[in-house]
Parts: C-alpha cells; sequence; structure tokens
C-alpha cells in the first residue's frame, strides 16, 4: 500500500473499512442513537447471540458523559468515535490479523511497544462480558480486544472477537499531535474543528445543565415502554428504549444524581431489559429456523 | 486344575528397562494476565498451579519423576520433568480362573477376549490370587508417552485461574487462548489433543523477534533455544519426587531479581533511586512489569517539572496505575524526580520515539490529573465536609456524615483514657472534623487508593498545621500488613476510632465476616487496629492499661438506635474478633507458640481461674498490656538460662491450677484458715508463701512480670514437697476447703495478673 505523508483521520477509517471488508466483514453504519460504545449497535448485541457466523465492522460514534473535560484533556472527550469490529467465530489467529490492520494504518511494529494488557471487560447494563485485553501501543491505550462470552446474560454458543479501535488515539500516535484536536481530519480540516465548540456545551450540559429530574423521567418512561414493546413482540424497537434508558442513566451519573444505593437497582433494571431483548432475539431465531 | 493351562502361564521375564527421560510440555497461549502468572507458577487459585497440578497427575498415575520445574512468561508456560521413567508397568485383574478354562483346561471365550483387550496371548497372562478367588491377569507395559498423552489435557485443566474463558467450539478453558502446544519426551513427540490444539515439535520466539517458529529436538535443547529467542524465562515452584509423595525445592523469581537490580542502575543513572521496594505497590508493579514482557527492556523518560507542584503520591500511583511505570526518587528518597522509567517488550528499533510517545501520554494522564487538583482545591477542605452528608457509609449504617461526631468521641475517650495532653482538642476536633472530606473529591474518586493521603495534602494547602495534616494522612495506616502504623499520636487517635467505630458499626447491625466472606475487609480493619496497639507505638504513647472494654462502651452509645445487637453481646463478638487478629498476630506473624498465648489470654479469665479456651478476659482487654505479658513469657520460654525458672513456676501454677479446677465443680473454696493446716509442708509452704506473696502481688502490679515469675518459682520445691506428702482431698470437708482455698490464692496470684503458666505446655517437663 502506498503510504500518504499523514494519515488523516478520515484516510484511517477508510483503511480500516478497505482492511476489513477485505477479511471479509460486512462494512455497517453508524447507529442512530445516542450510545457509549459499539457493543450497544444492535449488530453486536443480538449478532453475538446464536450460532451463525458474523463479520462486521463500522464507525460508532459514543458518548461519556463523565470523560467530559471540557475540551481542556488531550485525550479524553465525551464523545468520540470508535471502530468497532466483531469476528464469529473468532479465528485463531486473531491476533495477528488484528496486528497486521496496525501496519495497513501505517504503524510499524518493529519500532513501536505493542503490549496485550489484561482487561476482563464487562458491561454491567447489557448482562455482557469477556476476557482480554487492552492493547497499548508505546503505552497508548489503542483499542479494546475481547472474547465475548457472554452477551444478555447468555453464555454465548460461538465465541466472538470483539474489536473496539480508538480511532482518535489511534490517529494521535500516526501524526504525531499531542492534543485531540489537532487532529487532521482531512487535508484542510482539523478534529477541533469539528468537534472542540460540541465538547465544551457537551460537557457545559452533561456536569452542568443536564435536568436531572427529566433525565430521570426519562429513565422510567423509556424502562417502561421497553417492557410493553417486548410484550407486543417488537424487539428492535424494545431495545432502543433500553439505549434511551441507559444514556439518560449515564447522564444522571454525570450530574452525581444517582446514589450509591440506588446505583445497583438502576443498572440491574437495564440489564434484566437487555436479557429479555436478548431472549426474545434466541426465541425468533429459533421460530424462524 | 488343568495341567496344561497352568504350563501355558509364563511368568514376566524381567525385561532390561530403558534409561529414564525427561519430559517437556509448553503451553503457548495469547497473553496471559500479568496477575495470573504468579498463580499458576506457584500455588496457584483454588486448586492450586502448574507445579502442583503436574506433580499430582505423575504421582497420581504411578509414573516414576524426579524433579518438576516450571517456568512462564506472558506467552508461556513450561513444564519440565526430569527423570521420568519411560515405560509404565500396568496389570489388570481379568475373569475368575475357573470361567477363563473349561473342563478341559481348554481357555474360554472370557479368556480370549481379556487377552485379546490387552494385546496378549493366552499364555501371556498370568494368575493372581485376589479376594475374590484365583484370576487371570494380564500385566502389560506402557510406554510413559502413550499415558503423557491423556495426562497433559488433566494437567492443563488442573491449573487453576481466577477466571477462564472458552475461544472456540471445543469449548475447552483457560486463561486465555492456548495456540500452541510442544510436547516432548526425549527426543520423542508426545501427542496430545487439547480442544483443537495439537501438540508439535515447535516453539515459537517473542512478538518483538516476529514469532519466529524454531523445532526443538529434546528437553535440555528447549532452554537455550529460548535464550537465543530472547524469551526471559521466570522461575516457577520446583518439586522433589519423594516416593509416593512429593515436596518443594527452593525455587528463586531470578526474572524479576534481574528486572529488579536493572531498573535500580537506571534509576541511579538518573541521579535518583527506586521507591521504597518493600511496599506492596512496589512488589505489585515489579511483578507485573515481570510478567507483561517477554524480554524486558528498561528505558528512562522524563517528565515536564512543573508536574511535581502535584502531590508527589498522586504522580507516582498515576505512573505506576495507568502506564505501568516505575517513579525515581531523589537519592535521599524524599522528593520524587521528573523521571521515570518504563519496561518494555524487547529492544524497539527506535526506542527513543517509544519513550517519546510515553511521555506524551503521561503528560495527558498529568493534565487530567491536575484538572481534579484544581478543581478540589478551588474550595476548602471544610467546604466538603457537608457532602458527606451525602455519602453513603453502609445502607444500614447511615453515611459518612453522620460519623464525624462519633470519631470525635472515640478519640476523645482514647485520648483521655491515654491521658495524652498533646494533641490539643482543637486539633482532635479539626481532623474528626475534615478527616473523611476527601471522600469528596475527584482525586480520590480517580485514586481510591489516594484517600487519606490526598485529604492531607489539600488540608495543607488550606492551611492546617502539619500535626492535623499529618493525621489526616495517616488515618488509613497501617493499609496492609506491611504498612507501618501512624507514626504519629494524633494519626494514631483517628485510625484507632476509625476502626473502632468501623468494627463496632457492622458487627453491631449483625454485618461480621462468615468463614471466608468478609466483604467490607473487616478483618483488616481489625488487624490494623491491633497492630497499632501492639507494634512499638509513636513516642509519648503507651497503650498498656487502655481499656478496649471502655472504647467499645463509648462506640456502641454513640451509635445510638442503629445498633441492633445487644451490647454485651456484641462486646463480647467484638472482643472475640480482636483476640483472633491478636493470635493471628502472635502465632503467624511472630511464631509464638500457640500455648504462650493461650497463657496470656486466659488470664484472669473472670474470676473463673481455669476455664478451658479463649476466653473474654478483663486482663485480654487490654491487649496492649497482653502483648507485653506475652513478650516477656515468650523470653523465658525461648532463653535457655530462663527457661527452668519459668518451668518451675510453671509447674506451681499446673498443680495448683489442676487441684483447683476439679474442686471448682464439687466442694467449692473456704477462707484459708492458717490455724487448720496439720501437715508440716503444709506448714512448710504457708510459711514460704508468706514471704513470696506480697513479693508477687506488688511485682505484678508494678508490672515487674520478669521478676514476679523469679519470685513465683521460689515455691516449687515447697509446692512439690507438699504434693507428695498431702492429700489435699482431705476426707473432712474443713481440712479439704481450707486445702483448696489455699491452693486456689497461690494458683490466682500469678494467672490473674499475668498468664495462666498451668496452659504452656509441660508435658514430660522437669524442673531441673
Amino acid at each position: 500500500m502506498k503510504r500518504t505523508k499523514t494519515v488523516t483521520f478520515q484516510e484511517l477509517i477508510m483503511r480500516l473499512e478497505r482492511f476489513w471488508a477485505d477479511q471479509g466483514c460486512l462494512i455497517a453504519q453508524p447507529y442512530d442513537m445516542e450510545m457509549g460504545a459499539g457493543t450497544f449497535h444492535p449488530m453486536t448485541f443480538f449478532k453475538a447471540l446464536g450460532p451463525d457466523p458474523w463479520r462486521v465492522a463500522f464507525v460508532q460514534p459514543s458518548r461519556r458523559p463523565t470523560d467530559g473535560r471540557y475540551a481542556q484533556n488531550p485525550l479524553r472527550a465525551q464523545r468520540y468515535y470508535q471502530y468497532q469490529v466483531i469476528l464469529k467465530p473468532a479465528p485463531a489467529d486473531v491476533q495477528a490479523v488484528y496486528l497486521r490492520s496496525l501496519e495497513v494504518l501505517g504503524i510499524d511494529l518493529k519500532s513501536h511497544d505493542v503490549r496485550f494488557v489484561q482487561d476482563d471487560w464487562e458491561s454491567p447494563t447489557l448482562g455482557a462480558w469477556g476476557l482480554g485485553w487492552e492493547v497499548w501501543l508505546d503505552g497508548l491505550e489503542v483499542t479494546q480486544f475481547t472474547y465475548f462470552q457472554q452477551v444478555g446474560g447468555i453464555d454465548l454458543p460461538v465465541i466472538s472477537a470483539e474489536l473496539t479501535y480508538g480511532l482518535e488515539r489511534i490517529a494521535m500516535f500516526l501524526q504525531g499531535k499531542l492534543d485531540l484536536y489537532a487532529l487532521e481530519w482531512n487535508d484542510r480540516l482539523t478534529y477541533g474543528d469539528l468537534h472542540r465548540q460540541e465538547e465544551i456545551e457537551g460537557s457545559a450540559y452533561n456536569f452542568e445543565q443536564a435536568d436531572t429530574a427529566l433525565q430521570r423521567r426519562y429513565f422510567e418512561e423509556a424502562f417502561a415502554q421497553a417492557k410493553k414493546l417486548l410484550e407486543a413482540g417488537l424487539i428492535l424497537p424494545a431495545y432502543e428504549q433500553l439505549l434511551k434508558s441507559s444514556h439518560a442513566f449515564n447522564l444522571m451519573d454525570a450530574r452525581g444524581a444517582v446514589s450509591v444505593n440506588e446505583r445497583p437497582t438502576l443498572i440491574a433494571g437495564i440489564r434484566n431489559s437487555a436479557k429479555r431483548c436478548a431472549e426474545a432475539y434466541l426465541e425468533r431465531l429459533k421460530e424462524n429456523a | 486344575m488343568p495341567a496344561r493351562a497352568s504350563e501355558g502361564l509364563r511368568t514376566h521375564p524381567p525385561a532390561r528397562r530403558p534409561a529414564s527421560d525427561d519430559f517437556l510440555l509448553e503451553i503457548g497461549c495469547e497473553e496471559l494476565p500479568a496477575d495470573y502468572l504468579p498463580l499458576a507458577l506457584n500455588w496457584g487459585e483454588s486448586g492450586g498451579g502448574l507445579p502442583f497440578s503436574a506433580a499430582c497427575a505423575f504421582s497420581g498415575n504411578k509414573i516414576g519423576w524426579q524433579e518438576i520445574w516450571t517456568y512462564g512468561t506472558p506467552r508461556r508456560l513450561v513444564l519440565w520433568v526430569k527423570g521420568v521413567e519411560p515405560v509404565i508397568n500396568k496389570s489388570e485383574e481379568g475373569p475368575p480362573v475357573q470361567i477363563a478354562f473349561d473342563s478341559q483346561g481348554k481357555p474360554t471365550r472370557a479368556a480370549e477376549s481379556f487377552a485379546q483387550r490387552h494385546g496378549l496371548k493366552i499364555s501371556q497372562l498370568k494368575r493372581k490370587q485376589t479376594a475374590k478367588g484365583e484370576r487371570l491377569c494380564a500385566e502389560y507395559d506402557v510406554p510413559v508417552t502413550k499415558i503423557l498423552t491423556d495426562l497433559i489435557p488433566v494437567i492443563i485443566k488442573g491449573i487453576g485461574f481466577p477466571k477462564t474463558m472458552r475461544w472456540d467450539e471445543s469449548g475447552v478453558r483457560f486463561a486465555r487462548p492456548i495456540r500452541w502446544l510442544l510436547a516432548l519426551y526425549g527426543s520423542k513427540p508426545v501427542s496430545v489433543l487439547f480442544g483443537r490444539i495439537k501438540s508439535g515439535k515447535t516453539t515459537y520466539g517473542t512478538r518483538r523477534c516476529g514469532g519466529k517458529a524454531v523445532v526443538i529436538s529434546t528437553p535440555a535443547s528447549y532452554f537455550p533455544t529460548l535464550t537465543r529467542l530472547k524469551v526471559h524465562l521466570e522461575e516457577g515452584l520446583h518439586y522433589k519426587s519423594k516416593g509416593d509423595s512429593f515436596e518443594p525445592l527452593p525455587s528463586h523469581p531470578r526474572k524479576r531479581e534481574e528486572l529488579l537490580k536493572r531498573l535500580a542502575a537506571a534509576a541511579k543513572r538518573c541521579a535518583g533511586r527506586l521507591a521504597d521496594e518493600t511496599t506492596e505497590e512496589f512488589g505489585w508493579l515489579l511483578s507485573t512489569s515481570t510478567f507483561l514482557a517477554e524480554e524486558p527492556v528498561v528505558e528512562a523518560g522524563s517528565f515536564r517539572k512543573e508536574y511535581l507542584e502535584l502531590p508527589p503520591e498522586v504522580l507516582a500511583t498515576s505512573m505506576a496505575k495507568h502506564l505501568k511505570l516505575f517513579s525515581v526518587h531523589s537519592p535521599n528518597g524524599e522528593k520524587l524526580l521528573n523521571r521515570f522509567l518504563a519496561v518494555l517488550e524487547g529492544k524497539p528499533a527506535k526506542a527513543a520515539a517509544v519513550v517519546a510517545n510515553i511521555e506524551r501520554i503521561l503528560e495527558a494522564r498529568f493534565v487530567d490529573a491536575r484538572f481534579f487538583y484544581q478543581a478540589d482545591t478551588k474550595g476548602s477542605l471544610e467546604g466538603k465536609v457537608p457532602h458527606l452528608q451525602k455519602v453513603v457509609f453502609h445502607e444500614k449504617l447511615g453515611t459518612v456524615g453522620e460519623r464525624i461526631p462519633r470519631l470525635e468521641r472515640l478519640m476523645k475517650n482514647l485520648a483521655g483514657q491515654l491521658s495524652i495532653a498533646d494533641p490539643t482538642r482543637w486539633e482532635l476536633e479539626r481532623v474528626a472534623r475534615v478527616a473523611k472530606a476527601d471522600l469528596v473529591t475527584q482525586m480520590v474518586r480517580e485514586f481510591p487508593s489516594l484517600q487519606g493521603i490526598i485529604g492531607g495534602h489539600y488540608a495543607k494547602v488550606g492551611g492546617d498545621p502539619v500535626d492535623v495534616t499529618e493525621a489526616i494522612a495517616q488515618q488509613y495506616q497501617p493499609r496492609t500488613a506491611n504498612d507501618p502504623i501512624p507514626s504519629t499520636a494524633l494519626g494514631t487517635l483517628v485510625s484507632l476510632a476509625d476502626r473502632l467505630d468501623t468494627l463496632i458499626g457492622y458487627f453491631g447491625v449483625g454485618l461480621k465476616p462468615t468463614g471466608s466472606a468478609d466483604p467490607y475487609s473487616l478483618r483488616r480493619q481489625a488487624m490494623g487496629l491491633v497492630r497499632i496497639l501492639i507494634d512499638p507505638p509513636p513516642e509519648g504513647i503507651s497503650f498498656v492499661g487502655l481499656s478496649i472494654d471502655r472504647l467499645f462502651d463509648e462506640g456502641i452509645q454513640s451509635w445510638g438506635s442503629r445498633m441492633t445487637i445487644d451490647p454485651k453481646t456484641l462486646k463480647k463478638e467484638l472482643h472475640v474478633f480482636l483476640e483472633e487478629r491478636f493470635e493471628w498476630l502472635a502465632f503467624v506473624r511472630d511464631g509464638i507458640p500457640r500455648e504462650l498465648i493461650a497463657a496470656v489470654l486466659t488470664a484472669g479469665s473472670d474470676d473463673s481461674e481455669i476455664t478451658s479456651g479463649a476466653a473474654s478476659s478483663s486482663r485480654s482487654h487490654d491487649l496492649a498490656g497482653a502483648w507485653e505479658r506475652l513478650k516477656i513469657l515468650q523470653k523465658f520460654w525461648t532463653d535457655p538460662k530462663r527457661k527452668p525458672v519459668l518451668i518451675k513456676a510453671a509447674k506451681v501454677a499446673e498443680r495448683t491450677g489442676r487441684i483447683v479446677k476439679a474442686a471448682k465443680e464439687t466442694d467449692g473454696f473456704g477462707k484459708i484458715n492458717p490455724e487448720a493446716f496439720k501437715e508440716s509442708s503444709e506448714k512448710k509452704l504457708w510459711a514460704v508463701w508468706n514471704q513470696v506473696a506480697p513479693k508477687v502481688q506488688e511485682q505484678v502490679k508494678r508490672r515487674q512480670y520478669r521478676e514476679a515469675i523469679t519470685s513465683y518459682s521460689a515455691l516449687y520445691p515447697e509446692v512439690h514437697e507438699f504434693f507428695e506428702t498431702v492429700f489435699v482431698m482431705d476426707e473432712n470437708l474443713e481440712v479439704r476447703k481450707n486445702r483448696l482455698a489455699f491452693m486456689k490464692e497461690i494458683f490466682q496470684s500469678l494467672s490473674n495478673g499475668f498468664a495462666d503458666l498451668s496452659k504452656l505446655p509441660l508435658a514430660g517437663i522437669e524442673p531441673s
């Protein structure tokens, strides 16, 4: 592959799309709702269940309200981009394939320090967990690498490998930038041009302005809706309500409006919804088989 | 018995056995967690690590072996079994001889199929007398390689990990996916299937070397090959076979030691030194670094000096926890330098570029820490106190804010009992008030392990005097078994009060630890409390004579209506809980014999003299006093010059104590009437006693226990003579009661105030 002088943010995404398409992945699109990670995308959550093989890759804008730093932190932001890859079943050479993808991005592995550092991943709200690593590139966590074991509280019959690239971090690495807002998105615009103001306002909203009473109402209503929709057999709409309640929870959390006592209860509520969605999905798979 | 058949049964000729050989197993993995490797190479998690699993598998299957050696890196676990016997003789009983041969002596179908099953001819079968009559018996040799084929999966499954996972459709579990198996017996490959992995003769180099594949011909050539591939193995536990059992051989964490040496040298090159190597944090970082690289390479880097304005603990914790970097301290250890040491996997082509990258990431972390620091120090520590009313301590125990007045009461009770003038009332109240305020800071939310330390820094920023800031910083000490106890009076008071309040609260609502479940770490809390009481205290403080019982009263009162357990039961449970920690520290940590501990803890247990077991006695409520007495007792017990004195004193206690105990359940005791003593030895003892008693009483009172033991031992000849000549249990009740009262007085004079010496292991020991 011919290497351009600077790998721009968009070039990085395009290289990943090409690489994973060549690996037989479906190149999917981001989900159009607020979510904390690509794991929440239905093409991850539902497709990891059941016995059928599945390969997918996509960008997912991700929101973590508590990570907002008013654009002051060079690494952390309350909204950022993940590149999500699911390989199901996980191939035996999955680590090697992953490392090849880094090389395709222009990272010379001989010159850098790559580590697979233990990370036991868990999403208490999705009832999902897996074992794997944070991948460190010269100490920078650039990818979350997980072998899913359970999703929606269900033991998976076929193990998926989930690769979640932190796009900004890899771009910073490639471009030698100290600050994510200085990243070149293309040859004219920076990441900051597009997102700095949004990040400042988003942080102010998350930490100062978000109406916690309103978020609590959203949370409860979405929660009730999810239940109703599941009873009506509408699995994806029910799951979307779960996404809404999960985001409302995160906002309440950022505002410090979740007490230590109620925290486990609220999380368990979302997890139960996720579990019911997963069970309903598997039930439908069986019916359609 | 048919003659022909027995002719056909030959004994097995004693074949010359080939020499034993070494067995090598390499389990090639995707990166194993650094925290799991020390477990897998040593005692393992619930069930044992690789060494134990292997030793059990070999010995359990009667395979002769000499030594087991184990090694590991993030990408491999290695088992090297030396001197494995090549052929294992097996025997299996078959059908009874009557059934195996017909009346003509011809083998039946039963005999034929039994022989066939073992690939033997009828003529090769033996006969064996068993409990169920004479039976055919197949004796046959199995090459060890064949047994190993079945055994290797058992060994692998026998390694216990905190968490395991599945990775392919075979469903086998391990800490991380296994990607290759190398199994050799001598130069012969051992064929194994584990999940979907087939064994072979190939090993692979480090990722830095591009995972180069190399065929291994023998176990002996494996280790030099790995050295060439730059794979540094860490040693695990070794075992030596002892026939049916096995015992550990000393092993050396060579890789860890080598890395420490290189880190220390690198720190020196930075004109500094490493952090305190004895702390738990340092131990963790060193172990993690050892097990996070196959070929550890140390590189030094630096950060901008302006970040040194942040608390050094924040910088060090941020470096260690987030990036696994070693901090570098000034040669006297007082200051942090703006340097760090990174441990990399192999030497990268552009090491400087790697370090520069790490520096950038570290800077981002420090920016984050500064963000917290600035946000936290915008307001005063005092201003954070009201927020503690919203921090739940435990749902049954209210909020952290509610703890403040209780901590203050306990601290005042302590200061009163210890009659220390320093700290002042203001300082004491101030510490109680703001000690917990850092729990609502962003910094502690980010680095929970720095609670207290952060509070101390923020108090300093806010202008609090050094006594107060140090006490806040020390309030959680000792955090771990090796952590020092608080070094200041005020720090000691707040740490004790914190632990007392916590223990009383949890026990008071029935949340005490059960079995191995201790979700609130109450054992650790209590251990720290006892350590503060018994370990050398800060200058000007002595805990001897401190009544823990009174502290419990104060604490229970201050908890008020939240307590659901009645105070008497609660206090008893708490006393027992603390005594158990006391016993643990004395026995496990300091190696003091249990009998000595029991002697001290049961001293003066209610007035019940010699009740057995660890009773909560009023003397044992003074744990510092008990410790002081225990150390003296231990000194006498272990000092060959002093031991004879102690034995004499103990014999006095044993003989008098035994008879008093027997009488307690029957007659009771009278008042001593010296006029009623008849026998000469009795009168003699009484005369001596009248000289000794006041001395012992006075010496015990003055805590001159050494002297008290010596005084008491002087009774031995008369006591001995007394028991040789006088029958205490006289028929006459009055005589009997009089003698018993005397014995009781002698016994209790030392057992109440010092230790019940009759508890010492005296069997077979006579005074010289």
